[in-house]
């Protein structure tokens, strides 16, 4: 069985994230932090859970972006992924789902993959069309929001459990070859473990590069990003943190809540 | 000529999962001129008399499209049928509400009839004759201003995107039905069923006050805090986001949010939250709400009645000794 991951790289985004100067996306530095999308950290340790019990299995692990995104392959790598994949796409900036999915479904048709799972969405443009837009682009099913899976390899059916609103959960019987996207807490990600770090730092990364298409595959523009407009209702505390603390039991005390 | 809208809902055992009539307004607004026809897609299992109904309620032309395994929601089969449907009446837009499954159905949809795809849209403006969509990113700590460069525009516009009494009235008189059966029609997706799994466990909805953890509790000892902090209260009940429960200090079933409860509590105390949009959907029609967080940007003060730039594991241990030195 062979398994296809996709994996993107984010801004840490519980450091400061500065808005570049034209408005349009987020200012890159050389200090800048990035990491693995969490959701994506779960579709991984699913595909590797799944080799865990399927032996013949193989996972790849494929990222689209610039050279930077070479660090999270490496760590999908080192985590026990057998074979990384870099899609080299240099335009800075935003790249939206429609190009992103075209780029990784050229790819994995000529690879035949059983599975490709992915993470529900990515934590920078939180979309959730990459996953069903690849499958699209590849005429085979997907099941989104995936919390539990067992594959049934010799009739080729997947049972999926995908997450809903309000604690519901659809059972869906889904035909091979599928992707998947997988909701965050299906599992407890990994570590990457010493041997394979070393693996990973001397593991030839396959390159591909991306398209530079004249007319992009998208139909929409990014115009800006900005932060959001606080809303009016809200009065800010102010004052030291014992003040602050006795403001608040105040405002708790005349609404009766406090013992 | 009279531009397209095209509405699609989504039933559970031939129920509606989400109301259309809000939806429908904001469909509306998009065309400032009002000159336009609607149709509303529904599909099911055996839905034609839910057509019927929201037909007659709404005066929108509806579409029952049954096959079996539309039973449950199936994005995959609609995404299969949908093109030569919406092919035919060329819409300038097709608006669905925002949840994971319709985003499956906008994204293939976009792929199959080439259209640009927009998910998760919280609002718009017209700009220059041309809608400019708001929607979030970053886990909601910016907003993006998108606009679309061709039509059908696919949207999933988050619930409460426009308030009831924006939405226009509509003229009287029953919209059209039609019942298109797709029974032969195969797919590789065929739903089962849909079962419950939060636990019936009331303590939430019974509460006057939920002390509510985020991820700005950092590790599950400091969870002591949040139940500390609780105990202040005569009738308070502890919950958490969904990160919290995905890392197991907390169970699922104390999940506030999209994919967990919903909750009206008189006082939400939000701790190191940051507020993402599939967190206050859970919570944000909360009598009152105390944002605590360390972060001055964090969106989740954008839906709070009063909000405290500190960090929790400093500020709540000194709230809880000011409270034990004022009942002292």
């Amino acid at each position: 069985m062979k398994i296809l991951v996709c994996i993107k790289q984010v801004f840490c985004s519980e450091n400061e994230l500065k808005i570049r100067p034209d408005g349009k996306w987020i200012q890159e530095t050389d200090s800048t932090d990035f990491r693995m999308n969490r959701f994506d950290e779960y579709a991984l340790e699913e595909a590797l859970l799944i080799k865990e019990t399927h032996t013949d299995a193989t996972v790849d692990v494929i990222s689209v972006g610039p050279e930077r995104v070479k660090e999270v392959i490496k760590r999908g790598l080192s985590k026990g992924a057998d074979n990384g994949i870099h899609i080299c796409y240099h335009q800075s900036g935003y790249c939206p789902p429609q190009a992103v999915s075209r780029m990784i479904a050229d790819y994995a048709e000529s690879q035949s993959y059983n599975l490709i799972l992915t993470g529900v969405m990515a934590e920078d443009d939180m979309q959730c069309l990459v996953g069903p837009m690849t499958a699209g682009l590849l005429s085979i099913p997907c099941a989104v929001s995936v919390i539990k899976e067992k594959i049934d390899i010799k009739n080729k059916i997947i049972t999926v459990h995908c997450e809903m609103e309000n604690g519901k959960v659809e059972e869906v019987l889904i035909s091979m070859p599928a992707v998947l996207t997988i909701q965050t807490g299906i599992n407890r990600p990994r570590y990457p473990s010493l041997s394979n770090i070393l693996r990973a730092n001397s593991k030839e990364l396959t390159v591909v590069d991306g398209f530079f298409p004249e007319e992009p595959p998208d139909h929409h523009e990014l115009l800006s990003i900005g932060y959001p407009v606080t809303s009016s209702r809200i009065s800010m505390l102010e004052g030291s943190a014992e003040e602050k603390a006795l403001q608040l039991l105040s405002i708790f005390h005349k609404k009766s809540l406090l013992k | 000529m009279n531009r397209q809208i095209i509405f699609i809902t989504e039933t559970i055992q031939n129920q509606m999962t989400q109301p259309v009539k809000e939806l429908i307004g904001f469909g509306a607004s998009l065309i400032p001129d009002h000159e336009y026809q609607s149709l509303l897609i529904v599909p099911g299992q055996d839905v034609a008399e839910l057509a019927k109904q929201i037909s007659s309620e709404t005066g929108i032309h509806t579409l029952a499209i049954e096959h079996e395994d539309f039973k449950f929601p199936n994005p995959h089969l609609l995404g299969k049928i949908l093109p030569t449907v919406i092919q035919k009446s060329m819409p300038s837009y097709i608006c669905m509400n925002h949840n994971v499954r319709n985003c499956h159905l906008a994204a293939t949809l976009a792929i199959r009839i080439n259209a640009a795809c927009i998910t998760g849209v919280e609002s718009f403006e017209i700009q220059n004759g041309y809608p400019v969509f708001t929607r979030m990113m970053f886990n909601g700590k910016l907003a993006a201003k998108t606009a679309c460069k061709t039509e059908p525009i696919i949207l999933t516009v988050i619930p409460g995107a426009l308030s009831d009494s924006l939405i226009p009235n509509r003229k009287n008189g029953k919209g059209t039905i039609h019942v298109m059966k797709t029974d032969d029609l195969r797919s590789g997706y065929h739903p089962q069923k849909v079962y419950e799994t939060i636990a019936k466990d009331n303590r939430l909805e019974e509460a006057d006050v939920i002390v509510s953890a985020g991820m700005g509790i950092e590790k599950e000892e400091n969870m002591e805090l949040i139940r500390k902090t609780a105990s202040i209260f005569t009738n308070a009940a502890i919950a958490g986001s969904r990160i919290v429960c995905d890392h197991g200090w907390l169970p699922y079933g104390c999940q506030v949010g999209e994919t967990g409860k919903q909750v009206t509590p008189k006082l939400y105390v939000a701790c190191g939250i940051s507020g993402t949009i599939q967190h206050t959907a859970g919570m944000k029609k909360s009598n009152c709400i105390v944002a605590i967080n360390k972060d001055p940007n964090a969106p989740i003060f954008s839906i709070a009645d009063y909000g405290v730039v500190e960090d929790l594991k400093t500020f709540l241990p000194i709230l809880i000794a000011k409270h034990d030195e004022q009942k002292n």
